[in-house]
């Protein structure tokens, strides 16, 4: 079964579409967000993974000696998207000072993978620290973050000033980065 | 640090700065270094947040779906180079051109700490065929074309969890311990013992509910299990729910003697956005799994995508503006040479059939 190709056992066999498919349903998720630590956007990342699973794909054979999948994943994803960001140039001087503050985890051991992001947990540990915020900057939050909403949009639709949509957003990340900062440091 | 920082920080996150600012942002960060951190830790926060919305089992299966449609196509192309993968292949190939098959595709999930073993039923249509499944629960499904059904071996046990993709009618079995959830898109839709049509297409913006006989709840998932955010739907009732606020288009289709409420649960907070019509008639939503389409005023667009499922065809415009034209009317066991004569003759379109494919050229000229 994946589960043992996953977590490292030696076999010979090549991976089979159940398998296949059970490493792309586990692992989807998390390797979108390891991505995004390099390119960003979640869209890029996405297909980035996607591409990243198409190469396994065509590649697996190859794998079979290799006992860990999701190093070997992991580390693909890494590589496309550094090699994407030299490709677009896309980044811009702030993002590169940003980026080279950043530690990268390489997982090219097993007992790093126990680090990666599950999105189920950020997903509720994000939700609960929204929900402790006071009403009107959770509204304003979520519009920004998960509705993709500008500051003049924001201010518009809720009748009040941008400065205000600012400081708002501004204090939410404040706040959300005391409450998440084990998904932030060092990641 | 002073407002105008704040400020040019935010736009930067919203990659909305311009060169000068950035230059002076990142002159502001080299004077004040302890900073950097704190926007760095910012930044990464932002992204997540903005990651963590969009991820969710639905995605998954949907990017697996177009994984696997994209594995399908290379092999049909003969790219792909022979290797000892190619002895599955076949079964793959079968998924797609047997019609619908239950695939045995076992996925192992694994809850908290135990290892507790979930075994995934799934059943898919392909275009042009429907199927009708019989639920362990002694629920009915009809699952229309070019659709998807999942349910875990743990259904009917302490549950009755199904998710779909595609549209399907329920008729469910009446059990007041176990809810029935059919989890379709970002939408969970509860069952209380009744007869109901889902519509979720991956490449539809709504998610279409109609309810004929009993009672359902229709909530978007993740939001608490509170009574403000389900909208309950009585028989001869039609919930449209909007998968994105930002693409909330008028729809066409509803017509205007209905009663219209647009149900905003929280003003403040836009999502979720849903339209309700009362007094419906439920048929034109229901009819497909008699093999009949009733279309009420819809427009070619619209109609082509139907057709397209129904026929498993592939239909293309020369000119965009017959797209907007709109019928009305049954079709029910003509063959599609048939139909897009009709179609042809009502609207009088100039079309050509080139095997599957078909191409809407332009209105006849009167000679």
């Amino acid at each position: 079964m994946w589960f043992s190709r996953l977590y490292g056992n030696n076999t010979d066999k090549p991976v089979t579409i159940e398998e296949f498919r059970g490493i792309f349903q586990e692992l989807f998720p998390e390797l979108c967000l390891y991505a995004t630590k390099f390119v960003g956007d979640f869209d890029t990342s996405k297909d980035l993974v996607h591409d990243v699973f198409a190469d396994f794909w065509t590649n697996s054979e190859k794998l079979k000696n290799k006992s860990l999948v999701k190093p070997y994943l992991y580390k693909a994803v890494k590589n496309r998207a550094l090699n994407y960001n030299k490709r677009e140039k896309r980044k811009s001087r702030l993002d590169e000072l940003f980026d080279s503050q950043n530690v990268i985890v390489d997982f090219s051991d097993n007992n790093d993978i126990i680090s990666a992001i599950s999105y189920e947990d950020l997903q509720a540990d994000l939700e609960e620290a929204i929900g402790k915020m006071p009403e009107q900057r959770q509204a304003i939050f979520r519009m920004s973050r998960f509705q993709q909403m500008k500051h003049k949009e924001i201010a518009e639709e809720l009748n009040i000033s941008p400065k205000t949509v600012e400081t708002q957003i501004y204090r939410s990340l404040i706040f959300l980065r005391s409450k998440l900062s084990h998904y932030l440091n060092d990641r | 640090m002073n407002e105008k920082i704040k400020s040019l920080y935010l736009s930067y996150l919203e990659k909305n700065i311009s060169k000068p600012d950035e230059e002076y942002l990142i002159l502001w960060l080299k004077r004040n270094p302890d900073y950097v951190k704190e926007f760095n830790e910012i930044r990464r926060l932002w992204s997540l947040a903005n990651t963590s919305g969009k991820i969710n089992n639905i995605l998954v299966e949907k990017e697996w779906n177009l994984f696997s449609q994209m594995v399908e196509k290379e092999k049909s192309a003969q790219i792909r180079p022979q290797n000892n993968l190619m002895y599955w292949l076949p079964r793959m190939a079968a998924t797609f051109l047997l019609g619908m098959i239950i695939s045995a595709a076992i996925a192992y999930a694994v809850f908290n700490t135990e290892n507790s073993n979930v075994v995934y039923q799934e059943i898919n249509t392909p275009a042009g065929a429907q199927s009708k499944i019989a639920l362990p629960d002694g629920s009915t499904v009809w699952l229309n074309a070019e659709s998807r059904l999942r349910y875990s071996n743990q259904f009917g046990k302490k549950q009755r969890e199904i998710f779909l993709t595609g549209e399907a009618f329920f008729e469910v079995a009446k059990n007041k311990e176990k809810m029935f959830v059919v989890q379709a898109s970002d939408l969970s839709i509860k069952a209380y013992g009744t007869s109901f049509n889902v519509k979720s297409y991956p490449e539809e913006n709504t998610v279409e509910t109609t309810l004929v006989e009993g009672r359902i709840g229709v909530k978007k998932a993740g939001l608490k299990k509170d009574k403000s955010n389900e909208i309950m739907l009585e028989p001869n009732q039609r919930v449209v729910y909007y998968k994105t606020s930002a693409n909330v288009a008028a729809p066409e289709k509803e017509d205007i003697e209905n009663e219209m409420i647009t149900a905003n649960s929280k003003k403040e907070n836009k999502q979720p956005t849903y339209m309700i019509s009362k007094g419906i008639d439920p048929s034109p939503f229901t009819s497909w799994k008699e093999g009949t389409l009733l279309i009420s005023s819809e427009t070619l667009a619209n109609l082509a995508i139907k057709l397209e499922r129904k026929y498993d065809v592939k239909i293309q415009f020369k000119n965009e503006a017959l797209k907007k034209i709109k019928f009305s009317g049954p079709l029910q066991n003509e063959t599609v040479e048939q139909a897009i004569e009709a179609i042809s003759i009502a609207a009088q379109i100039d079309y050509e059939i080139n095997d599957r494919n078909i191409l809407f050229k332009g209105i006849k000229t009167n000679k």
